[in-house]
């Protein structure tokens, strides 16, 4: 293998890597309000409410991730009418049509898990809280969500890998992340193995470092999962 | 098991193929692929057959060469690297033969040459470009294209031009206009002239007899072609057969039923067909 | 009935709540006043735990009215004989003024002790929270778990849980205690520590309302004893009273078996 090859190949690879983590990053964040908003829908007990948030979910979970993003830049910019709106400035642009489709996606697939730990969250815990009382919100925001969030990191965390891998789709709305500058490298070069062996390297060690981050921020937010020993504590005291 | 070693030794019979090349002599059927979505030259129709100038002249030279063809669609950024691979014997995608191409592939003699022009949308501020329908040769008039190119260029200055991925005429933005224009790159040329009809690009650049075609399509009613063209040097003499470089018995055939085709009249006939012009290369 | 001179820390009159079609509670009138201990009694299914929850709201009365130190809850028809509550605000506030006990402890997991108890005062009463901190760390040590207070509350026994969830409700310096089968939970050699913990709060002075099972704390304890059945109070009177000479039948044949 020609290791000078795939030194220039990382070279300008890693050009494209600022690109490719905004994406990931603006999809992941929006995305996730999205999908709290979607999860707190289904869960309202307001029937139009869950409908609508039933429908979005089985849509986008339903469909190709190629389609929406095709869809959302090819098949918006199709009305006359719309390229006469305020909206035309932002969906003229295909990065912002790239984070609109990855975040309306990943938001249909956070919502359940997001549904799941809130639904995970022991009754109990949550009439302690309006017993002290709590207004909802401030239960929500200081009880249920922390307790849910716990609950659903680790499948959230295989969520945002997805993600960073989907924004790899971007390239077909002329997007030039990581893979839209392989998919150049290999048309000037015709060396596809190469090329797509540093590009896969890249996402693999972009995913590792969020993987760390994320076991991180697991050990970080579960003190009470793991054995008192390693607690800070000033005696034990008789059990 | 006989099956097995049957496919076994179909394999090392491939193997040796591609590693020799001299065995490719006597084949009576090969593989054509073509990218299905590059009209006139290829298109797929709705019921998914494919048609076009690239298949019908395709179909009519392994007629005059004897040997039975089958035509696979398969996209163009990856098309090359497939060929080598083995995946199929030829490729007929309305490709041209450019020097970069040629260090990895082979081509047979140019079967149709249109050269390389702009579109704009009707009412733009670039439907007025100059030099329309002049024809410029990157090879016999290397500094006239130049001259072309900087009278163009305070018209392109800041434009966003829409180009199809790894496209000649890719390269001839890098080439001629880098720095001048922001180029955005398509997977297909009718990407491209989808965002030039809503208006997210302002011109794009590829093959005339492409172009030909879609400024007659209802949607791209909008679409003008515009200013000079442009040929030759990395341009490519035209469209050609791409083969494996150790295929040389069957360049030679394709080359042989290409110049009967020419001569007979055929390519004048089927391009005038499909393109509206004869664009049998001189 | 103890005549008792202080003020009504609670009243309920003619409270009624049905779930579905079982009518739980059948329009029930009772009172505590300051300082009183009044255990509820009953076996399950009386509706004893419902009465208890319907005065903190959390479960909302169909009918009746429930006054907290004077101030009563603002309730709104809603349809098909049932209520809702009328004023959000005012309810979260009452409820701030109450202290609740928990059968099953309800600790916030994801908290520490010390976070537990400190919780709401810092966060619903907004007090600061040095003083919170002093007053937890006070709470802890009078429930005699002072060196557990950077615990979770997962690894601390059923005991200790609850002597915690009692600071906790006790942090936010409550008008009124409630437990709700504050022992049931525990295994048997665990209720003694919950017990004694209690017997001195209600030593102290504190009004407390506790529904239980524990006849020794009801009678030895309490300053007056309610026993329901079936949605309705039965008999209900001072311990040494209703322990030695019941009148009715029932609470005789409850008590002894």
């Amino acid at each position: 293998m020609d290791i000078l090859f795939l030194w220039e190949t990382f070279l300008s690879l890693i050009t494209a890597l600022p690109l490719t983590l905004q994406l990931a990053a603006s999809a992941i964040v929006l995305g996730a309000f999205l999908a709290l908003g979607l999860a707190l829908c289904r869960l309202s007990g307001i029937l139009p409410l869950d409908w609508f948030a039933r429908a979005y979910i089985f849509a986008f979970r339903g469909t190709p991730l190629l389609v929406q993003i095709f869809l959302i830049y090819y098949g918006l910019s199709q009305f006359r009418g719309l390229r006469q709106t305020i909206l035309w400035s932002v969906l003229r642009e295909p990065y912002w049509c790239a984070v609109i489709a990855l975040m309306l996606n990943t938001a249909a697939y956070s919502s359940e898990i997001i549904r799941g730990g809130l639904l995970s969250v022991p009754f109990g815990q949550v009439e302690a809280a309006r017993a002290c009382g709590m207004s909802r919100f401030m239960t929500f925001r200081r009880i249920t969500l922390p307790l849910a969030i716990r609950q659903a990191l680790p499948g959230y965390s295989n969520e945002m890998i997805s993600m960073v891998k989907a924004t790899s789709l971007a390239s077909i709305i002329t997007i030039m992340e990581v893979t839209g500058v392989a998919a150049r490298i290999i048309s000037e070069t015709y060396r596809a193995i190469e090329v797509f062996i540093v590009a896969g390297a890249i996402y693999l060690a972009i995913n590792f470092i969020l993987t760390q981050l994320v076991a991180f921020a697991e050990y970080r937010l579960s003190p009470h999962l793991r054995q008192p020993a390693a607690l800070p504590t000033t005696s034990t005291g008789a059990a | 098991m006989k099956l097995i070693k049957t496919a076994i030794a179909a394999a090392f019979t491939v193997v040796t193929l591609m590693a020799t090349g001299a065995a490719a002599q006597d084949k009576t059927e090969i593989v054509i692929a073509t990218e299905g979505a590059f009209p006139p030259y290829n298109l797929t129709r709705p019921d998914g057959t494919l048609d076009g100038y690239d298949i019908e002249l395709g179909k009519n030279l392994c007629e005059r060469m004897k040997i039975k063809c089958t035509f696979v669609a398969q996209a163009f950024d990856g098309i090359i690297p497939a060929l080598n691979a083995g995946k199929f014997d030829a490729i007929m995608a309305g490709m041209s033969a450019t020097d970069k191409r040629k260090e990895v592939i082979d081509f047979s003699m140019s079967y149709g040459s249109t050269g390389q022009a702009f579109a704009t949308l009707k009412g733009g501020a670039l439907e007025k470009m100059p030099m329309k329908d002049e024809l410029f040769s990157l090879a016999s008039n290397e500094a006239g294209a130049r001259k072309a190119v900087e009278q163009l260029k305070p018209l392109l200055q800041g434009k966003t031009v829409g180009v199809q991925t790894a496209s000649i005429a890719a390269r001839f933005m890098d080439e001629y206009l880098k720095g001048v224009v922001q180029v955005r790159e398509y997977k297909t040329t009718e990407q491209h002239d989808m965002d030039l009809v809503a208006g997210r690009v302002d011109v794009v650049m590829a093959s005339m007899g492409y172009l030909m075609t879609a400024v007659a399509k209802p949607t791209n009613s909008d679409m003008t072609i515009v200013g000079p063209r442009f040929q030759g040097g990395f341009l490519g003499a035209g469209s050609s057969v791409g083969l494996r470089k150790t295929d040389t018995a069957l360049k030679a055939k394709f080359d042989e039923a290409i110049a009967a085709a020419k001569a007979d009249g055929t390519t004048k006939k089927l391009s005038t067909k499909w393109f509206g012009f004869d664009m049998t290369p001189q | 009935m103890t005549v008792s001179t202080t003020p009504a820390a609670i009243t309920v009159r003619g409270l009624r709540k049905s779930f579905g079609p079982v009518e739980v509670l059948k329009g029930i009138d009772m009172e505590a006043r300051e300082g009183e201990v009044v255990s509820i009694l009953g076996s399950s299914g009386s509706g004893k735990s419902t009465m208890l929850r319907c005065i903190n709201m959390l479960e909302t009365p169909d009918a009746g009215e429930i006054t907290v130190a004077g101030e009563a809850i603002k309730l709104a028809p809603a349809g098909a004989g049932k209520s809702k509550i009328a004023d959000r605000k005012q309810v979260e506030r009452i409820r701030s003024e109450l202290g609740m006990v928990f059968q099953s402890f309800n600790l916030w997991s994801h908290k520490t002790v010390l976070e537990n108890v400190m919780e709401a005062p810092l966060h619903v009463q907004k007090r600061s929270r040095a003083e919170c901190l002093e007053e937890a760390e006070a709470l802890l040590a009078k429930v005699g778990i002072a060196d557990k207070r950077n615990h979770y509350p997962a690894h601390l026994s059923g005991g200790q849980q609850q002597r915690a969830a009692i600071a906790r409700a006790l942090a936010m310096r409550p008008k009124v205690m409630l437990f709700d089968e504050p022992t049931s939970a525990l295994d048997p050699e665990l209720v003694g520590e919950v017990l004694r913990v209690m017997r001195a709060l209600a030593e102290e002075g504190r009004t407390m309302l506790v529904v239980t099972h524990e006849m020794g704390f009801a009678r030895d304890v309490s300053s007056r004893v309610i026993f329901l059945h079936q949605g309705a109070i039965e008999e209900e009177g001072r311990p040494q009273d209703m322990f030695t000479n019941a009148r009715s039948e029932r609470f005789r044949k409850f008590i002894s078996g």
